[in-house]
Order: C-alpha cells, then sequence, then structure tokens
C-alpha cells in the first residue's frame, strides 16, 4: 500500500511555472490525472518517477523523495509517452531484459507472468519493432510489470491507440488498480479518465484544479449555471417564458439567438421544449455552449 | 558494469548502417597497408605515417563517435533510454556498462586495425606496429570517455564531437605548438613513441605527461559522465 | 451556418473560400523561392538565433585570415595569401561549415516529410535539386568570396601606385573568384549528395566530414610516400582540396599551393573534377526521384 504524496511541489523553467503549488496523495487503486494540454501533467508524473526534481517542494514515493534515488524503481513501474522502445529485441527479451535489470530472483517466470498478464504470448518471438503501436504500448507495460511493483505510472498510455487497443489497456489499467496498486495515468479525454478512474486529479495550468471521487466532481459541475444557445422561431417570446420559470438565471436576446444560462439543468432541459410546444414557437437550434472541457474547467479554475 | 546493460547496447550496435561504417573504415586502413606493402613502399617511415594521419588521427576519432553515438546517443534521443533509467540500478553504473561497449568497439574496430596494418607493412620491426597499436589502445579508451561524456551532455554530441575532433585536434593542434600537450591524439603518439623503437616514430608531449594526462582525462570523464546522467531527464537533457 | 434538415444528402459549407483563378508565377519562380530559401538557410536567417551561430563563427573564422593577411601586407613586406590559394589553406574550416550546414539544407525535408508538400506544386523534382544546388553552392561561394574581397580592397589600397597596377590585381581578384566558384560548384555538389543520403542530420555531418578526412588523410599519406612518382600526384584525386587545387593549378594557370602540382597529369585533374560534379548531380536527381515524400 503505497502513497505518491506531492507536498506543495512546484516546478519552473525560467519564467514559465509548469507546475503551480500543487499537493495531492496519490492511493491505492487508479487514480487519473487530467488536464488540457500543456497543463503540467507530464511534468508532474516525471516529478513523480524520479526524473525531475520540484523547485520548491516536494514529492515522496512511499515516504521517501522520488529524485536522485535508483531504489525507488523497485517499487514503482513507468511507462513512458514517448513511442521509442529497443525495437530490435523481441518482446520476451525485452520482459526478460526488464526482469534480470530489476535482479529478480526467477527473472524468466517473472517475464512470461507480465507477457501473459499484457496478452503478448503469441507475439513474444517477434521483434518489437515489427509490433503495432498498441502492442509496442503493452511490451513496455510489461516490461514495467514484471516486478510487480506497488505504484504504476502511465504517461498518455491511450495516445495514438484505436478503439480496441484502448479498451484493452483501459482493462487491464483497471486490473492493476483492483489488485491494490496505485496507478495513475495522465490524459486530457475526459471520457477516457471516466471510464477507468476512480479518483481524478485535475490539473489546469500547473494548477490543481478538483481532486477527489470523479461523481462528486460531475456533481460540482452541475452546480454551475450551464449556458445555451437557442434559436427559434420567436425568440423573444420564448425567453419571456423561460425566464419566468426559476430554472433559467438569466435570458440575453441576440441578433442570432436567444444566449440562456440555466441554473437548475435538470429543470431547464425538461423546461424548453414544453414552453416552445405550448406556446407554438419553433425550435431550430438548441445548442450547449460550454460543453467544451475548457470552458468547464474554467469555472473550476475561477473558483 | 551490469552485463545486461551491456548486452542489449552490444545487440543493438549490429544489424544497422552503423554496423557497416565501423566495418568499412578499418578496411580501408588495411587496404591501403596491403596496397602499400605490395607496390614496395613499406618501410618504417611510410608505416608511421600511414599510422599515424590515418590511423590515429582518423580512423580513432570516427570510430570513437560512431560508437559513442551508437551506444548512447541514439537512445537518449528518441526517448528508449529511460528503459534503463527507470530500474534499480545506479547511473554511474548504467554509465559504465555503456562505457565498456563503446571502448570495446573501439578497441576491435580502431586499436587492433592499427595494429594489423603496422604488422602487414613493417612486421613487428622497430616495434612501430606494436607502438601504434598501444597508442591507439590508449587513445580509444580516451576517446570513449569524452565522447560518452559529450553525449551525455549535450544532444547536438555528434556535430560537438567532431568540432573537438576537427577544429581541437586538426587545426588549432596544427597551428597552435602549445595547444598539442592537450590534444589526445598527441598522448597517444607518445605512448606509439614509448613502445616503439624505431626513429621514425617521434612525439611531441613527454611519455610521462601523456599517460598522465589520459588517466586524468579518462577517470574525469567517465565520472562526470555518471554524475550527469543522474540528472538526466526524459526530454533527453542532463 | 448548415442546414439541419439535409442530413441525408450531403452538404457543401460556404464558409467564404475562394477560389483563385488569376495569374499564377511559373515554375521559374518556385525556383527561385527554393534558392533563395536555401541560401538563407545556409547562414541561418529567418530562424532562431541558435542556428546562426554555427555558420556566422565559422564565416568569422574563415575571414579572419584574411583580415589579418591583409592588414599584414598593408604595414610590411609581407606578401598576403593568393586568392587561389585561400581554399586550400582554410580547408578544415571550410569543410566544418559544409558539413554543418548542408545538412540543414537538406536533411530537414526529408526528415519531416516535406517532399511531397514541394512536389504537389508545380515544381519538378529536378528543378528542386538544381534550386537547393544553387543556394548552397551560392552560400559557399560568399564565405569564399568575402575573404578574397578583403585582401583586395588591402592589396589595392596599399600596393597599386598605377593604374596598371590595379588592373592587374583586378585580374588576379577574377581568378580568386573563379577558383572561389569552381570551390563552392564541387563542394556544394559532394555535400548534398552525401547529407541527402541520410534522414538523420547528425549522420550527414558525420558521413561528410568523414569522407573528407578519410579522403584527404589517405590522399596525403599516399601523397607522401609516393612523391615524385605519378601514382602520388594522382592520389590527389581522391581529395576534395587536392583535387580542386590540381584542378586550378592546370585550369586557371595559377601557382600550385603544395608544390609542385599535377604537372603533366593536369588533364586528369580537370577530367576528374567534371567527372565529379557530374556523379554528384546525377546522384542527386536520381535519389530525389526515387524518395517518396
Amino acid at each position: 500500500m503505497t502513497t505518491i504524496e506531492v507536498d506543495h511541489a512546484s516546478r519552473w523553467y525560467g519564467n514559465v511555472v509548469a507546475v503551480n503549488d500543487v499537493t495531492m496523495d496519490v492511493g491505492p487503486g487508479v487514480t487519473g490525472l487530467l488536464g488540457p494540454n500543456g497543463a503540467g501533467k507530464s511534468t508532474l508524473l516525471h516529478m513523480m518517477s524520479g526524473f525531475l526534481a520540484p523547485s520548491i517542494g516536494a514529492v515522496r514515493v512511499g515516504g521517501r523523495p522520488a529524485w536522485h534515488d535508483h531504489e525507488l524503481y523497485r517499487g514503482v513501474g513507468l511507462v513512458p509517452e514517448r513511442d521509442a522502445v529497443y525495437g530490435y529485441l523481441t518482446g520476451r527479451q525485452l520482459a526478460l531484459a526488464s526482469a534480470r535489470l530489476h535482479g529478480l530472483p526467477r527473472p524468466e517466470d517473472a517475464a512470461r507472468r507480465a507477457l501473459a498478464t499484457v496478452d503478448l504470448i503469441e507475439a513474444q518471438d517477434r521483434r518489437v519493432d515489427t509490433y503495432s503501436k498498441g502492442m509496442r504500448q503493452r511490451a513496455k507495460v510489461a516490461a514495467a510489470l514484471v516486478h510487480e511493483p506497488e505504484v504504476l505510472l502511465l504517461d498518455e498510455p491511450f495516445n495514438g491507440m484505436d478503439p480496441r487497443q484502448r479498451l484493452h489497456m483501459m482493462d487491464l489499467v483497471r486490473r492493476m488498480g483492483d489488485e491494490g496498486r496505485t496507478v495513475l495515468f495522465s490524459s486530457h479525454i475526459l471520457e477516457e479518465v471516466e471510464r477507468v478512474a476512480e479518483h481524478i486529479q485535475v490539473i489546469i495550468a500547473g494548477r490543481l484544479a478538483a481532486s477527489g471521487d470523479f461523481r462528486e466532481i460531475r456533481r460540482l459541475m452541475t452546480d454551475r449555471p450551464h449556458v445555451f444557445t437557442i434559436r427559434s422561431s420567436d425568440d423573444r417570446r420564448l425567453a419571456t417564458a423561460l425566464i419566468a420559470d426559476a430554472s433559467t438565471a438569466g435570458v440575453e436576446v441576440g441578433t442570432d439567438g436567444l444566449r440562456v444560462r440555466a441554473a437548475d439543468f435538470g429543470q431547464f432541459t425538461w423546461l424548453v421544449p414544453r414552453v416552445a410546444r405550448d406556446l407554438n414557437i419553433g425550435l431550430r437550434e438548441v445548442r450547449p455552449a460550454d460543453e467544451s472541457l475548457e470552458s468547464v474547467f474554467s469555472y473550476l479554475v475561477a473558483q | 558494469m551490469n552485463g545486461v546493460i551491456a548486452g542489449i547496447t552490444l545487440r543493438g550496435m549490429f544489424g544497422r548502417r552503423r554496423a557497416l561504417l565501423l566495418l568499412l573504415l578499418p578496411l580501408t586502413l588495411i587496404g591501403l597497408a596491403l596496397a602499400l606493402r605490395l607496390t614496395g613502399h613499406a618501410g618504417e617511415e611510410e608505416a608511421t605515417v600511414l599510422l599515424q594521419r590515418f590511423g590515429i588521427a582518423t580512423l580513432m576519432p570516427l570510430i570513437a563517435l560512431i560508437a559513442a553515438s551508437g551506444v548512447l546517443g541514439t537512445e537518449i534521443d528518441d526517448g528508449s533510454f529511460v528503459f534503463l533509467l527507470s530500474k534499480p540500478i545506479s547511473r554511474p553504473v548504467i554509465l559504465n556498462s555503456k562505457l565498456a561497449v563503446a571502448v570495446g568497439l573501439n578497441v576491435v574496430f580502431a586499436a587492433v586495425p592499427v595494429l594489423v596494418a603496422g604488422l602487414i607493412m613493417v612486421g613487428p620491426d622497430g616495434g612501430v606496429a606494436l607502438g601504434f597499436g598501444a597508442g591507439a589502445l590508449a587513445g580509444s579508451i580516451a576517446y570513449g570517455a569524452i565522447f560518452v561524456l559529450i553525449n551525455v551532455l549535450t544532444r547536438h554530441a555528434v556535430v560537438a564531437g567532431l568540432a573537438y575532433a576537427l577544429i581541437w585536434e586538426s587545426l588549432v593542434g596544427g597551428f597552435v605548438p602549445g595547444a598539442r600537450q592537450l590534444s589526445v591524439e598527441q598522448w597517444a603518439l607518445s605512448v606509439a613513441d614509448w613502445v616503439a623503437t624505431s626513429p621514425a616514430v617521434h612525439a611531441e608531449v613527454a611519455v610521462m605527461a601523456a599517460l598522465g594526462l589520459l588517466a586524468v582525462v579518462t577517470v574525469g570523464a567517465t565520472v562526470l559522465a555518471g554524475q550527469r546522467l543522474r540528472s538526466l531527464s526524459i526530454a533527453g537533457e542532463a | 451556418m448548415s442546414a439541419p434538415s439535409e442530413l441525408a444528402a450531403g452538404v457543401i459549407h460556404d464558409i467564404g473560400y475562394r477560389h483563385y483563378e488569376g495569374a499564377r508565377l511559373g515554375r521559374w519562380h518556385s525556383m527561385l523561392a527554393v534558392y533563395a530559401h536555401g541560401l538563407r538557410t545556409v547562414y541561418g536567417m529567418g530562424r532562431p538565433a541558435r542556428s546562426r551561430i554555427v555558420p556566422w563563427a565559422l564565416f568569422a573564422v574563415v575571414c579572419a585570415p584574411a583580415l589579418v593577411s591583409g592588414a599584414l601586407t598593408a604595414v610590411a613586406p609581407i606578401p598576403p595569401i593568393p586568392y587561389a590559394h585561400y581554399a586550400y589553406v582554410l580547408q578544415v574550416a571550410i569543410i566544418v561549415f559544409v558539413a554543418a550546414q548542408a545538412p540543414q539544407v537538406v536533411t530537414g525535408d526529408i526528415r519531416f516529410r516535406l517532399l511531397s508538400l514541394y512536389f504537389s506544386r508545380p515544381l519538378e523534382r529536378s528543378d528542386y535539386v538544381w534550386a537547393k544546388l544553387a543556394a548552397l553552392a551560392s552560400g559557399v561561394f560568399i564565405l569564399l568570396a568575402v575573404p578574397m574581397a578583403i585582401l583586395y580592397a588591402a592589396i589595392l589600397l596599399s600596393h597599386t601606385h598605377a593604374l596598371s597596377d590595379a588592373v592587374n590585381e583586378t585580374g588576379r581578384f577574377a581568378v580568386g573568384l573563379s577558383s572561389a566558384a569552381i570551390h563552392a560548384a564541387l563542394l556544394a555538389a559532394l555535400a548534398m549528395a552525401i547529407a541527402a543520403l541520410t534522414r538523420v542530420r547528425a549522420f550527414a555531418v558525420v558521413g561528410i566530414v568523414g569522407v573528407y578526412l578519410v579522403t584527404t588523410s589517405v590522399a596525403a599519406i599516399m601523397g607522401g610516400v609516393l612523391r615524385g612518382a605519378d601514382a602520388g600526384v594522382l592520389f590527389g584525386l581522391i581529395s576534395p582540396f587536392s583535387l580542386l587545387d590540381g584542378f586550378q593549378t592546370w585550369a586557371l594557370r595559377v601557382d600550385p599551393t603544395i608544390p609542385p602540382g599535377p604537372g603533366h597529369l593536369g588533364w586528369a585533374f580537370g577530367l576528374a573534377t567534371a567527372g565529379v560534379l557530374v556523379a554528384a548531380a546525377a546522384l542527386l536527381q536520381l535519389r530525389y526521384r526515387r524518395i517518396a515524400s
């Protein structure tokens, strides 16, 4: 049961702050590190995996600082983002080398177990540079799993994978988490994180914007006003009817339609078609204007 | 020194175009030696010129450059090096393993061919072949450490190494007498002079100074490289 | 915006894109653009300052002896470096310049798969090759011509007392420029042919320098061992700078940088120079014809 502790860690490069005073604890189970590109996810992961030192603050794994500690890797497995791997080795040789480098007492058994876990036994005697991208990723995961690490760090593991490979990898990650390991993976796609992670840490522009159970965050987001653009056959009459109801927080009448802020999402979505039908107004377009990840998170950041 | 790392590294060197280069250059040297021998131009003078100008001044740095970039540079550049870095092995040990392979390659593809070429030309007479072989051996070890260090320090290691080998060793060393005291090629020549009894071999740097400097540079570069490797980031900058 | 009721049929959205039907500049302008861009790349222009360091530093290194020699000749009776010998004397710096910049001009397009962008324009593959070659050659020509111009200016200012002196000196300068031109052409062709073989810039650099190092040492060694014999002279053919030196001794009637020069074998140097130029150009054309993207 190993915890990753990030304690008021910041990392800057000259004038650019990549990670800004982040404090979080990552415990057993699957945690998703979510954030837009350039938010600092990779920097944070590199600090956790001992490849980067925080400018101030501390990053500890299992109570010990991650930086300048090669013994850290006895309990940590890392699957880096970059695709390159020793292509001239076969899958088996890669896992075996990893096992030997970890000093495991029975490297062949460990390698075989790891390859079975990622389902690469059939392809294990082919060179890694003949693998598809998904298989290469799985080979890297196998190499990271040979020593049965307590902590598994994956940097953008689903990048560039086709849907089938992605499902397979998601399944694998969930299984690792179910076994009680501390699994942390980074992603910028909400759906991926949603499907795999139990806990989420949201990073925006280097700052920790939200953390905790995924459902809690979701609820948080629905408490914020949702903004819709509506175009109809009679905007002004519709606007009048909508503002009369408590679920509407505000209406703006523009030349190309209405901008409506809804306070109660559920009530509002019930309201709009009913009002339109009652007043005989034709709805041409009902579009949520702020469904992007960015605007959702900007609400979070604005807190 | 970790055998697994050395094994992986060695396996990665072959089966690529790079291996051809490693082979082509020493074969050129041996071919030249044969040509000179067969056309009757194989005296101690000629042997010295060949082994010094081609063996030590050209073959040795080029092989060391190719070896160091193959052993370490490419992996750092494309990111596959992280595989080794994320293991519970201290960075200096990783570096020493890679360095051992680089030096081994240098010895096999530079020092040994120099010895063979020398033997082809003048046999064991005058210690010329043995001398240059020893000099090339010493230079191979030192160059191995230096070029591996350069590969750890910068991602533009190839150009940096070339600039050093060409501009420092050839240009400056050719025109600025004082600079010769600090040239690896000159130190190798001193070792050759010391071992060889033939008057054709003549060095500018005293052999004790040369040996001392070779040792200092080799050990210093190795230690520095090991330490800098501890701070190598995933992006490849130390 | 889109019409929502036509989801079944395909719809082309008018987002204001206008088709251009007017006059277009032709192939020649494309070539010129590639040439200009290539020449600017040789000296690191139009890029971050970092890419200017190497070419400009080497440019300074190559010009420095001209400045020194020019200054010395102005104040003391020390003869300046002859124009036609300049390239040979500074060959190491020149080859490093060429080795560093030729890959900048050529290898980037191959590595980042930009060739398909170039060739989907009215630019033939051969046009691209000639334009890039001309750019690199122009860059090297400038590298050699500027020091010669410095020497020319120094001599004009200090040693010419009559118009006939000036005319003679100008004649010598013109011969020097011809030497610079032929050096530029051959070095550019060779370097580009090597650089176009690989996608990794570092290998291109090593390739060019490696070829130079190996051929030059072999030529020097064999030339020294076989001194006086024809075979020794002929070994000068394999190294670019001794080849060019022999060529200009024969073609431009200048003194050889390292006596005694090719002598009666000058024609071989002429043939070899032409041969290398043709072979390198042909290799380049072939290489670019076969590159897929």
